[in-house]
């Protein structure tokens, strides 16, 4: 897994490459408490990239999302391939996880 | 075994560098079996990819997992052994966790994955067997 964050100007974007697992995990939670330390707390998680995500993938993202809300901001998925939303939807978290277009429209409106 | 079947094996010592080379593996797998459908692959690499990370963060010590995974016609199938003391699970009373929760999927999304998947404590350690059926795409 490869990862990288950007800032743009109302919302900071983590780009996730490869697949999100066990071994790639802890790097998503460092790289969302980082981004809500400096300050950004509304987090798009630009999944176009992303080919697989486990259990353990899930975990951080929820961890994440549960961080940015207590910081009063918000972390969204964007751009989920077909193979990860079946994930999302067999755990139910399709609804706290609900995927955006694009990681440009994620934070449209609010 | 004859040339429909197509198969990887890949053992060593249990630790997630080890489950990241079962994926490769299976991701070499799907290469040499275009008739399975896009969502039989996902789901059954989510399976293997749930009980072999589950035999990492449980094994205490020096434990060797082995996992193996072959495509015959209509079936995907997985064995996945372990060096780890023979525990036992209660597979039925693995349940989704909510929303909220960051931990607790993976054995029932395991579940939800395939069509069998049975937990055996065995004399040398744990085997798990895992089953799923498919429809062979053109």
């Amino acid at each position: 897994m490869n990862l990288t964050t950007a800032i743009r100007d109302h919302y900071a974007v983590i780009d996730i490459v490869g697949r999100l697992t066990a071994t790639g995990a802890p790097q998503l939670r460092n790289a969302v408490n980082e981004l809500i330390d400096a300050g950004s707390n509304r987090i798009v998680i630009d999944m176009s990239r992303t080919e697989f995500v486990d259990s353990t993938g899930l975990g951080a993202l929820v961890g994440g999302l549960k961080s940015a809300r207590v910081a009063g901001g918000d972390l969204r998925v964007a751009a989920v391939q077909d193979s990860v939303r079946t994930v999302l939807r067999l755990t139910n978290l399709d609804r706290v996880l609900r995927n955006h277009e694009t990681p440009e429209s994620a934070f449209d409106g609010r | 075994m004859d040339a429909e079947t197509r198969s990887i094996q890949v053992e060593g010592a249990a630790d997630l560098a080890l489950v990241e080379r079962v994926l490769d593996a299976l991701d070499g797998l799907w290469i040499t079996a275009p008739e399975v459908p896009g969502e039989d692959q996902s789901l059954f690499r989510l399976a293997i990819a749930e009980i072999s990370t589950n035999v990492v963060t449980h094994s205490e010590g020096h434990v060797t997992m082995s996992v193996s995974a072959r495509v015959t016609p209509g079936t995907l199938h997985a064995l996945i052994q372990d060096t780890a003391a023979p525990v036992t699970i209660e597979l039925a009373a693995a349940a989704m966790p909510d929303a909220e929760a960051e931990s607790g999927r993976g054995l029932a999304l395991a579940r939800a994955s395939v069509d069998v998947l049975e937990h055996h404590p065995a004399p040398s350690g744990n085997v798990w067997v895992l089953r799923r059926s498919f429809t062979p795409q053109q």
